[in-house]
């Protein structure tokens, strides 16, 4: 506001707030003062009017002075009452105490401790570390970002009387809380053994305790539903925890007529069963997928058996392993993805196994439609970068005993070594024979004949393998410690259960009936005469905790360094209580050799995916790389595929 | 919006008005208000929109603009606007201490270990919690020591001060709050002291 000049004169512009504005000013010429507000300001507001006065000293001329009264600034004010202010504010006009009543989108008050004095320790009980609950990107109203930007951190809440832990969480472990706790889509795939388990549940439990969950569904594999149940008995006793299984009766009533806050399943068993979760219900198997005679599919039927049955909906589903969703046209896949669910969580240490279209499978039933095949890397990172948490050990646990890693190279002995080399060359002789008949199937077989020779002479029964392993198990049974030995083949495993027979060695594999696998693992834990457990890839990579083993011996290797890496894992993961050994045997000069070598370039380019967004185009052995194990580089289209 | 008293009688529930300010060259004072209870949850938050003041009014208010903003204007018509009414109004700036004419007023500090307190100026008394030093008048001082003891139970008596400020940056970054901004009916609820003010 830029006051004109009045006619002849001097002029002189003074302010006076609201409550002096009737106020003369001085008499004294003023110093011009200039004023520049460009129009929208949202300044102090000038309310008043501007008042010209003529003023006149002795003797001078008249000077005009105009006055501008200055109103009080217009506050523009935004805001209001949280759920939890207004459900207390009620109570308060009601003269009740407050309800207690959850409030939507935020925790349930949480139970303080009752003394109002300082804590009789004399040290501060603040929380070191601020966990905060941000909201996630799909979160777009102000008011509902609030609602998490002004909630306390994580540790006041968790810190609170009512939610105790039996050991204190991890810093980073609370940041994968804080991730999971606001987010309807969320993929948590930090490395094995950083404790999914233990975040998913602390987020389940805060969830249920703030009111946004009633029924949660967590769907793994079958041999890892013994260990939810006890991890949900550990880190959530209070919430209640029911498993589907067994024949189809108990498996209905399981469905329908549970009240558990948490329901277990495994993915046989929801795949057998999906008819409770779809809209109408019932009618046969129109997928092909096989069932168990022994345990038939249940229809969506109503308990009475009477009619048709509400579909089954749950407030949160959760996929442990979910890389078995990995292929979205697979009948696992369709099932989970038919389960109506408010929320919708993936745990995965591999989100990409063998390609990025695997996380592709693992949004269409986290967020459908977020990712599609064949997305560039780049775009598929940016478009997931709200919805995924991934964190690896070298990265957040500074602390945890290191890892060596031996790669062992065994030389087979003079019997063994003839048995494979008459091995391989019938077999690569076999192979030119085939001419362009030669299929990858054929290879395939080869390579397995083959490590299965490296492992024992099949005439024999000769094993340069068993005999170092024999060794090095004299020197950890010694130390009193405990040791994993895997293999690709139940066969081998139970060869060396023979061989091994003075360290007292367990069995756990695909031959070792379910109902007794848990007390494998708890004579393996407890017993201090059994320092070896033989376990397969397949049933033992995933899910155990096996922290208290000191060294891990992979016999044969794998052809997905992500398997091998979940096996190193039972071991390698918080709680180990010292340095964990893992020795990887390889024979030398042998197929083995070679397997090792083209693994150990996927393993480098894949952690280049996670560094750089860019994924690679396979992580197993691709087809090409098959055939070079043997030199067969044959011109396109020699080869094909077998399928 | 008329404020009323949420707490109980006995003062075994206490809330706290947490009032802090954003200072930005560029826009001027974004005020906000969160009351929480004793154990740290929000019940309430209001922020202002930004508040700056011209060159004249610099010149006229001298060293007591800025109390004069923080303070009177964008402070008490916070306060005043809440509806609940807070036990103890919470600051971290002494300039704001005339937000809360009828209210106890708390001043916090973070405090160095090894840093001694600075002596409290009569009426003021200081109150030594775990790394804070809050001051308060000394007709308030036993009741709110006995409550702020209350709070730093379950989370830092500092720590709401972070989540104001985060609050008014989330809502300046969406774009409430800023100049000229228009209110949508979905969002916060809208008001201005000044036109409520004409219309009384």
């Amino acid at each position: 506001m830029q006051p004109k000049p009045a006619t002849g004169g001097r002029v002189a512009l003074s302010f006076a707030a609201a409550d002096l504005a009737a106020t003369p000013v001085a008499a004294a010429p003023l110093p011009l003062v200039g004023l520049d507000r460009p129009a929208g300001e949202h300044a102090l507001a000038p309310s008043g009017p501007a008042i010209t006065q003529s003023w006149r000293a002795a003797g001078d001329e008249p000077v005009q002075v105009a006055s501008l009264a200055v109103g009080p600034p217009v506050v523009r004010l935004f805001g209001r009452l949280l759920p939890e202010g207004a459900a207390r504010l009620t109570a308060s006009r009601a003269a009740r105490p407050p309800t207690g009543v959850p409030a939507v989108g935020v925790p349930q008050r949480i139970d303080r401790p009752t003394s109002d004095g300082p804590p009789s320790d004399g040290r501060p009980r603040r929380p070191r570390r601020c966990t905060r609950i941000r909201p996630p990107a799909d979160v777009v109203k102000l008011e509902d970002r609030l609602q998490y930007l002004l909630q306390p951190p994580l540790e006041a809440l968790l810190e609170s009387e009512s939610l105790r832990f039996p050991f204190h969480p991890f810093p980073y472990q609370l940041d994968g809380v804080a991730f999971l706790f606001p987010r309807r889509h969320a993929v948590l795939a930090d490395e094995m053994g950083l404790g999914k388990t233990m975040q998913a549940i602390t987020a389940v439990r805060l969830l249920a305790r703030s009111g946004q969950l009633t029924r949660v569904l967590l769907v793994c594999p079958k041999p890892l539903v013994s260990n939810w149940r006890r991890e949900f008995a550990l880190w959530a006793p209070e919430l209640s925890v029911a498993t589907v299984e067994g024949p189809p009766a108990a498996r209905r009533y399981a469905w329908r007529a549970s009240s558990a806050v948490v329901t277990i399943a495994n993915y046989e068993t929801v795949v057998r069963d999906r008819a409770v979760f779809k809209s109408p219900p019932g009618g046969p198997d129109a997928a092909g997928v096989t069932t168990d005679a022994a345990s038939p599919p249940i229809d969506g039927v109503g308990l009475d058996g009477a009619g048709p049955a509400t579909p089954l909906a749950f407030d949160l589903v959760i996929l442990d392993e979910s890389q078995r969703i990995k292929n979205p046209r697979g009948a696992t896949s369709g099932a989970v993805r038919s389960i109506a669910r408010t929320r919708s969580w993936a745990l995965t240490g591999t989100p990409i196994e063998n390609s990025t279209d695997d996380l592709a499978g693992i949004f269409d039933f986290v967020s459908p439609g977020l990712l599609a095949p064949g997305m560039r890397p780049r775009a598929m990172g940016a478009a997931v970068a709200d919805a995924v948490l991934r964190r690896t050990k070298e990265r957040v646990l500074t602390d945890l005993p290191p890892k060596l890693i031996r790669d062992e190279q065994i030389a087979l002995s003079d019997e063994q070594w003839q048995t494979y080399q008459r091995a391989e060359q019938e077999g690569v002789v076999a192979l030119g024979e085939r001419g362009a008949d030669v299929a990858i199937q054929h290879v395939f077989e080869l390579v397995l004949r083959l490590k299965q020779v490296c492992n024992f002479d099949p005439a024999t029964g000769a094993s340069s393998k068993a005999d170092r392993l024999e060794a090095e198990l004299e020197e950890c049974a010694a130390s009193g410690r405990k040791a994993i030995v895997f293999s690709q083949w139940v066969e081998t495993l139970e060869r060396l259960g023979e061989r091994l027979g003075r360290f007292g060695p367990v069995a756990y594999h695909g031959r070792v009936p379910h109902g007794r696998r848990d007390g494998v693992i708890e004579r393996f834990r407890s017993d201090p005469g059994c320092h070896v457990i033989l376990m397969s890839y397949g049933a033992g990579s995933v899910g155990l905790n096996l922290q208290f083993a000191g060294y891990v011996f992979l016999f044969d290797r794998w052809w997905n360094p992500a398997v091998e890496d979940q096996a190193i894992n039972r071991a390698h993961r918080i709680g180990a209580a010292g340095p964990v050994t893992v020795t990887r045997m390889t024979v030398a000069g042998t197929i083995e050799q070679r397997i090792d070598e083209v693994l150990a370039q996927k393993r480098e380019l894949f952690d280049e995916v996670f560094r750089a967004d860019s994924a690679p185009g396979s992580y197993g052995l691709s087809r090409r790389e098959l055939l070079s194990l043997f030199d067969l580089q044959s011109p396109e289209g020699r080869v094909r595929d077998a399928g | 919006m008329k404020s009323t008293d949420a707490t109980d009688p006995h003062g075994d529930d206490p809330t706290f008005g947490y009032l802090a300010f954003l200072e930005d060259e560029a826009v001027g004072f974004t005020g906000g208000y969160l009351i929480v209870t004793a154990t740290g949850r929000p019940l309430e938050f209001h922020c202002t929109a930004p508040l700056a003041a011209s060159r004249a009014q610099q010149i006229l208010f001298g060293p007591t603009l800025r109390p004069y903003l923080l303070g009177e204007q964008l402070g008490r018509t916070l306060v005043r606007r809440s509806a609940i009414k807070a036990s103890v109004v919470v600051i971290a700036d002494a300039d704001a201490a005339p937000a809360a004419a009828d209210l106890p007023v708390v001043r916090l500090a973070a405090r160095e270990p090894s840093t001694p307190d600075q002596p409290a100026a009569a009426p003021q008394t200081a109150i030594r919690l775990p790394g804070v030093t809050a001051w308060a008048h000394q007709r308030h001082a036993q009741q709110a020591e006995r409550w702020l003891q209350q709070l730093t139970q379950s989370v830092d008596p500092c720590e709401p001060f972070e989540r104001i400020t985060q609050a008014i940056r989330e809502a300046q970054r969406l774009g409430q709050g800023q100049p000229g901004d228009q209110m949508s009916g979905n969002r916060l609820s809208a008001n201005t002291e000044a036109s409520d003010r004409r219309a009384a």
